[in-house]
């Protein structure tokens, strides 16, 4: 007890190199903390990214695959709605997501930016000639995911609603306008072949619609009205859906499924795959989407490591040093107290005992110093980690259009990768950063221990002499 | 009852061609002041380091109460059975006179409160010279002579059976040289103590039981004088 009240007393005997010590630990310190909180709160986002998307699960025809194997398009394996609704039962599942588009065509509404007003004609897939599509009808069976309703970009008009029944639809307000149309007014649509179904619908809601017109300006440019967000037409899935179609032929039918623990994406594959669903079909995650979200964060990440890995080394070599230099003055104080009978083990648990004062000091201090400087390190670094994955994908993206006029997504630059950032100091990095704290604290307390275990008193008491 | 007992003690330092001590055998005894003589490097002080546990002797062998100073706990010893005034002092230069003592009352285990030590050591601070207001000076602003009676107090400080000076009255005036010898009279004839000292100053050898000169390498005995008038 005395030992260490001794200790503690030698911290202010010897200010001056205990102030140097302590600078040095204190500057480790906040790097440190400011190091792991940015360290730990992007490992944080990117695991919670991942749980996101990796939870979202698409099923769909492997290209490439198919490619490899030698198979033309007309031998592919075909699975019909039926079947992408049977996957979609699963214990694995939280929930799962379907939606159709189907182009459209209507002699009574006409389309925004349609020119012709609806007497362009073209050649479908069978050699028939048909008017060409100039709306969208589009059917989600979540409304959640909608996500444009989601973020704000759509909104419906008051006096409206999102549809609800099976003869329900909603439209834009600019389709609305054009077309004369207001909340309760029927309309009517058909699909573009003469055994395609017809839809009678009454318009429940009107939206406002903020989101770009088109995908691409050359949906525009080559008259494709259909595929402007204005001039889609918005009913329920299963409003869409009762016309019995069978198969995804001539519609567009997505599915997504979402899994409660994206951990069990194998368990999920087994059990489609026992279904029967064919080879020529992934069921995967979107590590593009995944990797573009989270690629900052992981850049920020490393960056953090590696600069946490260098503070360390060099800070560690500091500290040994001053502690060595500290100890060789100190050579006469440690004999001096060995001739009085004090043991090593005692000298060196007071060495120790002031190396990790000053430590608990310094930790205290570097906690609040670095939690207050690692908001404005990670704003910056995040800010040029996202412009450079940008700078990467700049040009390509958005969607393709393909041959039977069904639009898929494809490219980099529909994804937004995470760029805001709110650096936390948790419990567990507090610990971590006391643990690395004290690592350092013992590590040059053990230097100083390390060089009076060679001094013999007597010798350090006539060197002196 | 002897206290430390030399057993043909033979010492070389490291490097060096002679031996400094050369086959000395002695014994001290509890309740005696013995003074130990010799020309400067002689061997004095290496004799008292190996007496005082700092080091252990090439041959022979030197025993504390019966036992080897090889075998026992040597910290232990100096910390609490030994009480050492070394030539230079080696008091803590950047602590109080006061705190000196009182820290090796703290390492020797000595059954006091933190305010009983202080009590005591300024009592025993008191008694080789030192005031209160000295004694709470860092040692580095000490003259030489106040150190050696912080020196002097620190090695009485735990009550030690034997006591080991090395020169304790060299920087010291005549008057203070007695007032110091009286007590480290006191501490052998009074509470039974061994008593060693090492001098060049023929008060110090007037008034001790026993008297050994050291002279090449070898330990001779002087004759024994009992000065039973001095400072009694
Ligand atoms: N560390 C050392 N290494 C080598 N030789 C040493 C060492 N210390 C002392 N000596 C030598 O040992 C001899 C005895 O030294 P010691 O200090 O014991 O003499 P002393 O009798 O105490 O002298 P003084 O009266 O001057 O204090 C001397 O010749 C000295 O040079
Ligand atoms: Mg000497």
């Amino acid at each position: 007890m005395y030992a260490i009240f001794n200790a503690m007393k030698n911290l202010v005997r010897n200010l001056g190199r205990n102030i140097l010590l302590a600078s040095v630990t204190l500057a480790v310190i906040i790097c440190v903390s400011a190091a792991l909180a940015i360290g730990n709160t992007s490992e944080k986002m990117i695991e919670d990214t991942r749980l996101q998307i990796g939870s979202k699960v698409s099923i769909s025809l492997d290209l490439m695959a198919t490619h490899e194997q030698g198979q033309g398009p007309d031998n592919l394996a075909s699975i019909g709605i039926e079947d992408y609704l049977s996957y979609g039962e699963s214990d694995y599942l939280d929930k799962s997501v379907f939606s159709v588009q189907i182009p459209m065509y209507s002699s009574t509404v006409f389309a925004v930016d349609d020119e012709t007003k609806g007497q362009k004609e073209w050649q479908n897939q069978d050699g028939s000639v048909a008017k060409a599509p100039t709306l969208m009808l589009v059917g989600n069976s979540d409304a959640e995911t909608l996500s444009e309703f989601a973020s704000g970009e759509r909104e419906i008009l008051p006096g409206g609603k999102m549809p609800e029944e099976l003869n329900e639809c909603a439209i834009s307000s600019d389709l609305a306008e054009l077309n004369n149309i207001s909340v309760g007014d029927p309309i009517s649509i058909q699909g573009q072949s003469q055994s395609a179904p017809n839809y009678e619908l009454i318009v429940s809601g009107i939206y406002s619609d903020k989101t770009a017109a088109y995908a691409s300006p050359m949906y525009q440019f080559q008259g494709l009205v259909h595929l402007g967000q204005r001039n889609q037409v918005i009913a329920t899935y299963d409003a869409v859906m009762s016309k019995g179609y069978e198969t995804d032929e001539g519609i567009d039918f997505q599915s997504q499924y979402y899994l409660k623990d994206p951990r069990e994406l194998d368990k999920f594959e087994a059990e489609v795959r026992s279904k029967g669903l064919p080879r020529d079909y992934s069921v995967s995650i979107n590590q593009e989407e995944l990797d573009k979200v989270t690629g900052p964060l992981a850049g920020m990440r490393g960056a953090s490591s590696t600069f946490m890995a260098v503070i360390l080394s060099l800070g560690g070599l500091a500290l040994a040093l001053i502690s060595y230099l500290a100890v060789k003055e100190r050579k006469y104080e440690i004999g001096a107290l060995r001739a009085m009978g004090m043991e090593k083990a005692m000298i060196s648990l007071c060495l120790l005992s002031e190396s990790v004062a000053i430590t608990i000091v310094c930790l205290a201090l570097g906690l609040f110093a670095g939690r207050a400087v690692s908001q404005p390190i990670a704003d910056s670094l995040l800010a040029g980690q996202v412009s450079a994955s940008q700078a990467q994908s700049a040009g390509g993206g958005g969607k393709i259009l393909m041959a039977n006029g069904k639009t898929q997504t494809s490219g980099v630059n529909s994804y937004t990768p995470i760029s805001e950032i709110e650096v936390a100091l948790n419990a567990g990095t507090m610990v971590q950063i006391a643990v690395l704290a004290l690592a350092l604290a013992l590590l040059s307390g053990m230097v100083g221990i390390v060089s009076i275990a060679k001094y013999e008193p007597l010798k350090i008491l006539r060197e002196r002499g | 009852m002897t206290c430390l007992e030399l057993k043909s003690v033979s010492y070389r330092y490291g490097g060096a061609r002679d031996l400094v001590l050369d086959g000395i055998s002695a014994s001290f005894e509890m309740g005696k002041v013995y003074a130990i003589t010799g020309e400067s490097g002689s061997g004095k002080s290496t004799l008292l380091s190996l007496m005082s546990g700092l080091d252990i002797c090439g041959s022979g062998d030197i025993l504390y109460m019966g036992k080897s100073l090889r075998d026992i706990d040597r910290d232990a010893y100096r910390a609490k059975s030994a009480g050492v005034v070394f030539q230079s002092f080696n008091l803590l230069l950047n602590s109080t006179a006061l705190y000196n003592v009182t820290l090796s009352m703290g390492i020797s285990g000595i059954p006091l409160d933190s305010n009983g030590k202080k009590m005591a050591a300024q009592a025993l601070l008191e008694k080789v010279g030192v005031n209160s207001a000295t004694a709470s000076r860092k040692v580095l602003k000490l003259s030489g002579g106040e150190q050696q009676r912080v020196g002097i107090a620190r090695a009485l400080s735990h009550n030690p059976d034997v006591v080991i000076a090395d020169e304790p009255t060299g920087n010291l005036d005549a008057e203070t040289e007695s007032a110091i010898l009286k007590i480290f009279a006191d501490v052998a004839h009074g509470d039974g103590k061994c008593v060693i000292l090492v001098t060049h100053s023929e008060s110090v050898t007037a008034m001790a039981d026993e008297v050994f000169s050291l002279c090449d390498g070898k330990l001779a005995y002087g004759e024994a004088k009992r000065e039973d008038e001095f400072g009694l």
